[in-house]
């Protein structure tokens, strides 16, 4: 054998393990206290509604914090310098900054970057993965807090929620969105509570269903069209979504097996249509929450990238089914 | 664009889906040629060559990880370019590192070549790659399929490029206990 033959061997290698060596970045401390992530979060939240601060305008934001660097001529060099300040950051009361106008659609920017990283929280692994964002510079400027036990992940200024993070590394700001956790299986409601802090049903202001667009032919918009997108706002319906989702064991990425989507012949595909609708949950804090799929055909709910769900029972499928309207 | 959409894109046939793909990935597969070709134009090239082979292949294969089914092309391309232009030579770059460290593994073997089947000996690299321990695994994943330098990995996973070689050599020897078992070193 040679050695070219040994490296060409390599070529094969299965998608599940070069996905999982996407991962890198900082890891937390093991046996971290969830109770006292969620005390720093509810103080956060105290102090932002004693205050009375709401979103604040960008711009101004922007400026304001620009020039505060400026006088106090902060060179970004190193670690050393982002903990400076940090704790002059953690000294005032944060500004909820806007996670939609970190996205890079706000500026045009196309790059894509497929890195992934791991950070520890408590018991899981939470896998994060980059995305489009402005300038790093603008990032700077919209760190929240540091995740406790991390070095360099901060959450986003204002926010009690994990939902997204900002890295600093290599003399850069990055933003990172939570994809799921580390585990063969886990409760949505960690997920629920520990990453979108959503702890009740009251968390959440309002869901927006759409239709799938697995099929986008003309009779699979058709039948798009004749779904449309709907808001749930009633309490006692997002009551029993929330009840249902945090009662979920989700299975992780990369599970299509688990995942009863049905095959590709358009016959499928126009019923995957029909019976399938996604969610966007719209918290109270103003965060989306878009990942979240369901399907009808086997009565469960998904992700992209093939994170999957336990399948309802028929009770919780018959009651979700009737508020998301398939019939 | 989502990778579906651009699936989808492929299935209709329509050319806008090696625009989208060359927007969305085209840094990270560029990436990958460049860490085996350390050649900006062969790099591209093969980027090219890339998108040809989706196209091509794009019905009737539908990938579950798009990213991913790209790398393994562009990989599999650059690696075929980088032989054929440097059948009598030491090639440059990461990549001339990463096979001489691959050669580690198969010293020793009798001068009479074994006959194997490359898909067997892929069977057995995927067996050994997923028995390693999660760190270990990835670490070596990031030298020998995407051919990152000791520097990216040691950054990538926040570990000294000490350590990182001493992970890479343990993992060789252990690699090569293996091959060595499985009878392609006889």
């Amino acid at each position: 054998m040679k050695k070219e033959e040994l490296f060409d061997g390599f070529g094969a290698l299965e998608d599940e393990l070069l996905k999982r060596s996407e991962g890198g970045g900082s890891a937390m401390k093991k046996g971290k206290n969830y109770n006292k992530i969620l005390k720093i979060g509810s103080a956060a939240a105290c102090i932002l509604v004693v205050l009375g601060v709401g979103v604040i305008d960008w711009n101004n934001n922007k400026e304001t914090e620009f020039n505060t660097n400026s006088k106090d001529n902060i060179a970004i060099e190193g670690n050393e310098i982002v903990s400076t300040e940090q704790s002059k950051i953690q000294k005032e009361p944060e500004s909820y900054v806007d996670v939609s106008m970190l996205l890079a659609s706000n500026e045009g920017v196309t790059e894509q970057s497929l890195a992934f990283s791991c950070i520890e929280i408590g018991e899981y692994s939470a896998i994060y993965y980059k995305v489009e964002s402005v300038d790093s510079s603008i990032l700077k400027e919209s760190i929240g807090s540091e995740v406790e036990g991390t070095k360099n992940w901060y959450k986003v200024s204002g926010h009690e929620d994990m939902q997204y993070l900002i890295s600093y590394d290599r003399n850069e700001y990055s933003l990172w969105e939570f994809s799921s956790f580390q585990s063969e299986s886990y409760a949505y409601g960690d997920v629920l509570k520990f990453i979108y802090h959503i702890n009740s049903a009251e968390d959440i202001k309002e869901i927006i269903v759409t239709p799938a667009d697995m099929d986008n032919t003309d009779k699979g918009k058709v039948i798009q069209k004749e779904i449309g997108t709907t808001t749930i706002i009633e309490e006692e319906e997002i009551e029993i979504l929330y009840d249902v989702l945090s009662g979920l064991t989700c299975y992780g990425s990369n599970q299509w097996d688990r995942i009863g989507l049905g095959d590709d012949t358009p016959s499928a595909m126009l019923e995957q249509v029909r019976k399938g609708r996604y969610l966007t949950m719209v918290t109270t804090q103003g965060m989306k929450i878009d990942s979240l799929k369901y399907t009808g055909i086997l009565g469960m709910f998904y992700e992209y990238s093939g994170i999957a769900y336990n399948a309802l029972t028929p009770e919780e499928k018959s009651a979700i089914e009737k508020i998301l309207n398939i019939k | 664009m989502t990778d579906e959409e651009i699936i989808q894109l492929f299935f209709q046939r329509n050319e806008v889906a090696i625009k989208e793909t060359n927007k969305k990935y085209g840094q990270y597969c560029f990436k990958i040629a460049n860490n085996i070709l350390n050649n900006k134009e062969d790099s591209e090239e093969c980027l090219n060559d890339t998108w040809m082979k989706a196209w091509d292949s794009i019905p009737p294969t539908k990938p579950r990880h798009f990213n991913l089914f790209l790398a393994k092309i562009v990989r599999n391309l650059s690696f075929n370019k980088y032989k054929s232009k440097h059948t009598n030579k030491r090639g440059n770059g990461e990549i001339a590192l990463v096979l001489d460290e691959l050669e580690e593994c198969i010293a020793g073997q009798s001068d009479v070549e074994k006959i194997y089947i490359a898909e067997e000996l892929q069977t057995t690299i995927n067996e050994f790659v997923r028995g390693l321990p999660e760190k270990e695994r990835n670490v070596f994943i990031r030298r020998y399929f995407y051919s990152e330098s000791i520097k990216e990995i040691s950054k990538r996973y926040h570990k000294s490029e000490n350590n990182v070689r001493v992970m890479l050599n343990r993992t060789r020897k252990k690699l090569k206990a293996k091959l060595e078992k499985e009878g392609y070193l006889s």
